[in-house]
């Protein structure tokens, strides 16, 4: 699969935002379920240390992309006795098909998750043909 | 003898492709972000310890977990972080797509870092971080010895 799609792949990433985190930036990669109903699809992320306001989702040609900045845990004179957090933001990039409706999109973070709803057009909605 | 590969499976529109791209991305991208790009944690949760003046402040990552679920005990020397992350209520009749959430039970024990006033360990949990505030007991408050 992947050999098939890196031309496309390699074209579709210049098209994304020149804010993408270097590799020095200690982003992670935020764990996410996905899942879909008659409606809509629900992507739910984890993204713990973040404020609602720092969160930034865009819809640009296709491309969701989620973006989070994380303030610092500890004061600036802080002794660090045991260090496993290093994550200074979160970054992840979906790739939406079509039948998705790109200007209605809802999204919703709370306890540290958030939750993004995207809502399919009619034309994807499953539906019964009638026999006539 | 000739075989015919079919690569494009015939099938009604779905969202099976909607994270291919992502996917790829890993593929081409992930080597030179090395580990950094994964989240490999051994122990859950993933913890920092900050050492002050007066206070020791542990922080746990713990998204999706809330308040009445976790249990913090402090016992021989020891704290022990515990609680469950509930699995959310998915919608009626959904598919899933990807599952990489983890939920169920968690526990993780740690030293505690000094002697510590017990009674006045305070905990919050804010925005899917757990901080547990250990306030030093006074004989472990570093203080001036006046020289006779």
């Amino acid at each position: 699969m992947a050999r098939n799609t890196d031309v496309a792949v390699i074209q579709r990433s210049n098209t994304l935002p020149m804010a993408r985190p270097g590799a020095h930036d200690n982003f992670i990669v935020p764990p996410a379920d996905v899942h879909e109903t008659a409606g809509a699809v629900i992507v739910m992320l984890d993204m713990p240390g973040v404020s609602k306001d720092s969160i930034n989702v865009t819809m640009e040609k296709g491309t969701l992309t989620v973006r989070a900045s994380v303030e610092p845990y500890h004061r600036p004179n802080a002794t660090m006795l045991f260090h496993e957090l290093r994550n200074r933001g979160y970054y992840r990039v979906f790739n939406i098909g079509t039948g998705v409706d790109r200007t209605n999109v809802a999204a919703q973070f709370e306890f540290g998750v958030l939750t993004i709803k995207l809502f399919k057009t009619d034309e994807l909605k499953s539906r019964e043909i009638k026999i006539h | 003898m000739i075989v015919r590969v079919q690569r494009y499976p015939v099938a009604p529109p779905s969202f099976a492709s909607f994270l291919d791209f992502e996917r790829d991305a890993d593929d081409l991208f992930g080597d030179f972000l090395g580990a950094q790009a994964l989240p490999v944690r051994r122990q859950y949760p993933a913890l920092d310890v900050a050492g002050y003046e007066n206070e020791s402040v542990v922080v746990a990552e713990i998204p999706g977990v809330r308040k009445e679920d976790v249990k913090i005990s402090v016992q021989d020397g020891m704290l022990t972080i515990s609680g469950e992350r509930k699995e959310p209520a998915a919608p009626e009749e959904s598919t899933w797509l990807r599952n990489e959430i983890r939920t169920g039970e968690f526990s993780r024990t740690m030293e505690l870092p000094h002697e510590v006033d017990v009674n006045a360990i305070e905990a919050e949990i804010t925005n899917g971080v757990l901080r547990i505030v250990l306030p030093k007991a006074a004989e472990a408050r570093s203080r001036e010895i006046p020289v006779k």
